[in-house]
């Protein structure tokens, strides 16, 4: 398999009073083992590109091929089922649930799979250590920073191994440290053990960090540049995989 | 206004949460409406009846037990200094008859030279009886009889049908009317003679100066007064009918109260939630310069606007089922009540109680918006209730428990009103409610248990939510808990009651016919009586077997009024009593040897046992009686003596006949009904049939347990309402959560599933706690009516009906979480993630 991630002609349109085109016919092409960052003004259609991307909205028009197998063609059971085992999502807002401590939370993925409690729990436990939490465990969100939290959101997104992780703006609600902290820790996670990563953000630091950059502007592909390895500043902050 | 307008606002915005809100609303003020309205319209229609015969008396004179006595005891009076008037009462139960139409009256007794007498009745038409054979007649009965002045109507007396000439027709000057049984004036002698009570009086009225006191008046008339009469203020009369009344109302209270608290939970429920979801937009409003006064202000105003919602829609249905239950009191009292209840009084009621509940139950989380601080309120919410419960909660729940036992313990001992169990029931149940967040992290735990093995994690996380919102879920649990045990609780005491009704007229009703003038009245005033040779006329007819002839009295017994039932035991083999142990052979033996048998309330008030012996005065008479026996008695409220009618003559003077048991052979009954329905018809009398009054029995108890099954019903579809409430709320909460479990791969059927599971936990612990709570409930109600009743009425612990309402209730819940349940799974994941 060549790609990841194969769009034809992606489009998005939201009927209503007026019709909003949020994509115009994108094509993409991301190779395992990639950080893909995506950047664009507000509302130039970004987020509804890596929505689409995470088969959780389809496509107006166009075909979207993840690992080979094309979403369109999924019923919403499937394509729930191909998220929880092929994607991971890391969000702005974190998004953990309040009512379960760290591990739990990063069990999550696992147990709505059937995996047994105690093996979920155990490959939990190894994700957290992989973003330095095992300390954090049995802490509940609400008991600890926001950049643990966010570390914690990446833990869950990389307990299932997904074939892709998105994250949309992981650092937005971070302080510069933390939002530093991350990057590199999932930096680390494509050079390290291989992970394709498609991250949405605002800001040029995260960006530079990236193999590949694609500016997107009014649902359409403005740039896409792919940056030489040696402009990359090298991963801190993850652990070598065990 | 700004704070109607955005209490309006705020109801629009969610109509469904309201209207839940609103509904259990208007079912406790139409609860509280409907009772009140009754009972009010019942009491004040003994009172107007016993104020329009007492009149404006400050005293009266009457025989211990309320029997008659000789009125010449008068001139003994006249002789006391203050003595501003006399007026000699004589009122007797009859039968109007009109050329096509007959009615019960009460005929009254006055002295045409004492204008004192006329008992505040003014003449509108004719004049006022001169001569012995004429009578005034009360315009609504003269209308209702097609009577006008100089009509010859007949009525039933102690001497058979007599002739009258309508002379005049009065009015009463207060609203004193009762819808048939109207009033008929005649002069003081005349009826005297036609009731064979010749210088008999019921009382004497005695008018004071105005600025005497009763109290010494009282004592300086005992002073020249006979051991068997006595001074007293009028309304005391009242009092059996008092306690015939208060078993009734005790239970309609009881079920009104009730209802009022679980409104207010409910309310406070929908309250707290709707504070908690507002907290961003009130610290808003706090920071832009609202002060905490106008934010508690803003909320009463969403309260006062639910309230009077609740009450515009409570009011009428209320006074529907206010008349509704004026019928059902009328037949189980068998008299006639006004058909229409006082509706000044079920407005005013409904017009306090809506605004009431809804002021009450949003007081706490008004003070909660309050303190919300703006900066705190505008933050994410993460965690924003706290998980522990309050130690302060928990005491007062502890004490609360501890004071409703008090209480409880204290009517069934007597040292209290019954009313008070009332408000120990009120108390305990809110209490429990406010143990239940102490309690819950266990019990969750206990229940979640089986949950996690059957739902997995989705269970576990049901099991979660549940606990992260102690308040709501306790409130939540608390208003099915009270759904469920004042079901159960009031359900199982009303078949207890019932059932006892049934077995004790299974016992004592031993005839096939009943041949009286009129249903008696529950007041106690005489019923018209019968002349004994009418009994050896119907003993002498073909296919009769046996006759017994029952005379009734208001006597004294060791103190209180009671009703004397005088019958012929000799005639029965075996005793018609409903006897609470004793053998019944000796009991009956005893009963034609000359004791007496007690009623369970009046043995339990006088403190009389079998073996003791009993003073019964009846007007001059009086005569120590051994008690038998303690027998079950629901008529008279309970105070009723049974006595043989031979005996009862001859040491009380107790004459006449008021019913007829007529025992026909069993192959004559078809027969023998029409024969005696004439015989009724040509005397003016009152035929029932024994089927007839089981009939009547029955579907008193039908319509009193059809009203219980609805009213069961209703409290459920409450309580499912309420987990409606809640879990709609825990949904819209847990909306960005939904959304990301979503994301991560959770799929529709596991989120309704979390939601059920949700459900399910606080269903079990809901219906379970309330069906433990409402059998113990059950049982303090059976105690305390055993107080009541002077014994133990069988507790008649039903498993088929707590199973059912358990299931009932259960299915309710599971059926109340599925819409919030699809409304969760159809949650656009990306539209939930949006959510703020």
């Amino acid at each position: 398999m060549e790609h990841v991630i194969e769009a034809h002609g992606l489009t998005k349109v939201y009927e209503g009073e007026v019709a909003v085109h949020a994509q115009r016919g994108i094509d993409l092409f991301v190779p395992p083992a990639t950080f893909v960052a995506i950047m664009g003004p507000s509302g130039s259609g970004k987020s509804t590109l890596l929505h689409i991307l995470g088969a959780l909205e389809p496509p107006t028009d166009g075909r979207l091929l993840l690992e080979g197998t094309e979403i369109g063609k999924l019923s919403d059971e499937e394509r729930t089922l191909l998220r929880r085992r092929r994607i991971g999502f890391v969000f702005q807002q974190f998004n953990l649930l309040p009512i379960f401590t760290a591990v739990e939370n990063v069990a999550l993925p696992l147990r709505l799979d059937g995996v047994a409690e105690s093996e979920a729990r155990k490959r939990a436990s190894e994700a957290l250590a992989m973003v330095g939490l095992e300390h954090r465990e049995n802490h509940l969100p609400s008991k600890i920073s926001g950049g643990e939290q966010q570390r914690v959101a990446v833990a869950r997104a990389l307990v299932t191994k997904p074939a892709i992780i998105l994250a949309d703006e992981p650092t937005g609600n971070l302080d510069s440290a933390a939002g530093e902290r991350v990057i590199a820790m999932l930096r680390g996670l494509v050079d390290e053990q291989r992970q394709t990563l498609v991250l949405v953000t605002h800001d040029p630091a995260v960006a530079s960090r990236a193999d590949r950059v694609i500016h997107v502007r009014d649902g359409h592909i403005d740039e896409d540049s792919e940056r030489p390895e040696e402009e990359i500043p090298a991963a801190t902050g993850a652990r070598p995989p065990r | 206004m700004i704070y109607f307008r955005y209490a309006f606002r705020e109801l629009q915005r969610h109509p469904g949460r309201w209207l839940i809100s609103l509904l259990s609303v208007v079912i406790a003020v139409a609860a509280i409406v409907a009772v009140s309205s009754a009972t009010v319209t019942t009491r004040m229609a003994y009172q107007q009846v016993f104020e329009a015969l007492s009149g404006r008396a400050d005293l009266e004179i009457v025989a211990h037990g309320g029997g008659h006595f000789n009125q010449g005891i008068a001139e003994k009076i006249r002789e006391v200094p203050g003595t501003r008037a006399i007026v000699p009462v004589f009122h007797r139960g009859t039968i109007v008859y009109g050329d096509d139409d007959k009615a019960k009256a009460l005929a009254v007794g006055f002295v045409p030279d004492n204008p004192e007498s006329l008992a505040g009745l003014e003449i509108v038409e004719g004049k006022l009886p001169e001569r012995i054979n004429e009578i005034a007649i009360q315009s609504s009965l003269a209308s209702a009889l097609g009577l006008k002045v100089g009509s010859r109507p007949r009525l039933l007396t102690s001497s058979g049908l007599r002739t009258f000439t309508v002379s005049g027709i009065v009015e009463p000057e207060t609203a004193a009317r009762l819808r048939q049984g109207g009033m008929v004036l005649a002069r003081l002698d005349g009826l005297q003679r036609v009731f064979r009570s010749r210088d008999a009086v019921d009382a004497l009225q005695i008018l004071l100066p105005e600025e005497a006191d009763a109290h010494d008046a009282i004592s300086s008339y005992a002073r020249v007064l006979p051991s068997e009469l006595k001074a007293q203020v009028p309304s005391s009369r009242s009092g059996l009918a008092e306690e015939t009344l208060l078993l009734t109302q005790v239970s309609l209270n009881m079920a009104s109260a009730l209802s009022f608290t679980t409104a207010v939970f409910i309310v406070l429920s929908v309250f707290l939630m709707s504070v908690g979801e507002r907290r961003q937009q009130l610290a808003t409003m706090h920071a832009v310069g609202a002060t905490r006064r106008q934010i508690v202000r803003m909320i009463s105003a969403e309260a006062f606007l639910m309230g009077i919602g609740g009450t515009v829609f409570g009011i009428p249905l209320g006074v529907y089922g206010g008349s509704f239950l004026i019928r059902v009191m009328g037949s189980l009292l068998q008299t006639n009540l006004p058909p229409a209840p006082d509706l000044r009084w079920a407005i005013g009621t409904g017009a306090v109680v809506g605004p009431a509940i809804c002021l009450l139950a949003s007081w706490f989380p008004a003070r909660r918006a309050a303190r919300v601080s703006p900066l705190e309120g505008m933050r994410p919410v993460v965690d924003m209730e706290q998980r522990r419960p309050r130690r302060r909660t928990t005491a007062i729940g502890v004490i609360g428990l501890a004071l409703s036992l008090l209480l409880a313990l204290g009517t069934m001992r007597g040292y209290l009103p019954v009313f008070a169990a009332i408000v120990a029931l009120i108390i305990s149940l809110v209490a429990t409610v406010l143990l239940i967040p102490a309690l819950l992290g266990p019990v969750v735990a206990l229940v979640g248990y089986p949950l996690r093995r059957v739902f997995g994690l989705e269970g576990e996380m049901s099991q979660r939510i549940v606990m992260r919102r102690l308040t709501r879920s306790s409130l939540t649990i608390g208003v099915l808990l009270m759904a469920v045990s004042a079901s159960i609780g009031t359900g199982n005491a009303v078949f207890s009651i019932t059932e006892d009704v049934r077995s004790w007229y299974e016992r004592t009703i031993t005839a096939d016919f009943l041949l009286r003038p009129m249903m008696p009245e529950m007041t106690g005033e005489q019923a018209a009586s019968m002349s004994e040779s009418f009994g050896k006329q119907l003993s002498a007819m073909q296919g009769v077997k046996m006759v017994d002839s029952i005379s009734m009295a208001r006597v004294d017994a060791g103190g209180q009024e009671a009703m004397l039932v005088a019958r012929d035991f000799s005639l029965y083999d075996q005793v018609p009593l409903d006897l609470i142990g004793g053998d019944p052979e000796v009991v009956l033996r005893k009963l034609r040897d000359g004791a007496t048998v007690v009623g369970s309330v009046l043995a339990e008030r006088i403190g009389v046992e079998p073996g003791d012996t009993l003073r019964i005065v009846f007007g001059e008479q009086s005569h120590e009686f051994p008690v038998a026996a303690i027998a079950t008695e629901y008529t008279f409220g309970g105070s009723i003596l049974s006595l043989d009618r031979e005996v009862a003559k001859k040491l009380l003077h107790v004459e006449g006949v008021n019913t007829y048991l007529i025992q026909a052979r069993p192959e004559s009954i078809v027969q023998l009904e029409p024969k005696l329905a004439a015989l009724a018809d040509e005397n003016g009398l009152l035929l029932q049939s024994f089927t007839e009054l089981w009939r009547v029995i029955n579907s008193m108890v039908t319509g009193v347990t059809g009203g219980l099954w609805v009213l069961l019903a209703l409290g459920l579809v409450v309580g499912g309402l309420g987990v409606i409430n809640t879990l709609t709320m825990n949904v819209l909460e847990q909306t960005r959560e939904i959304g990301m479990l979503r994301a991560i791969g959770m799929r529709r059927r596991q989120i309704v599933k979390t939601v059920l599971g949700q459900a399910a936990v606080l269903g079990v612990i809901g219906v379970l706690a309330g069906a433990a709570c409402g059998l113990s409930l059950a049982r303090s109600i059976n105690l305390t009516l055993g107080s009541t009743f002077g014994r133990y009425v069988p507790f008649v612990m039903r498993p088929e009906f707590v199973a059912l309402l358990v299931i009932a209730g259960l299915a309710i819940v599971m059926l109340a979480a599925i819409f919030p349940a699809r409304r969760a799974a159809q949650l656009s994941p990306i539209e939930a993630m949006r959510q703020e």
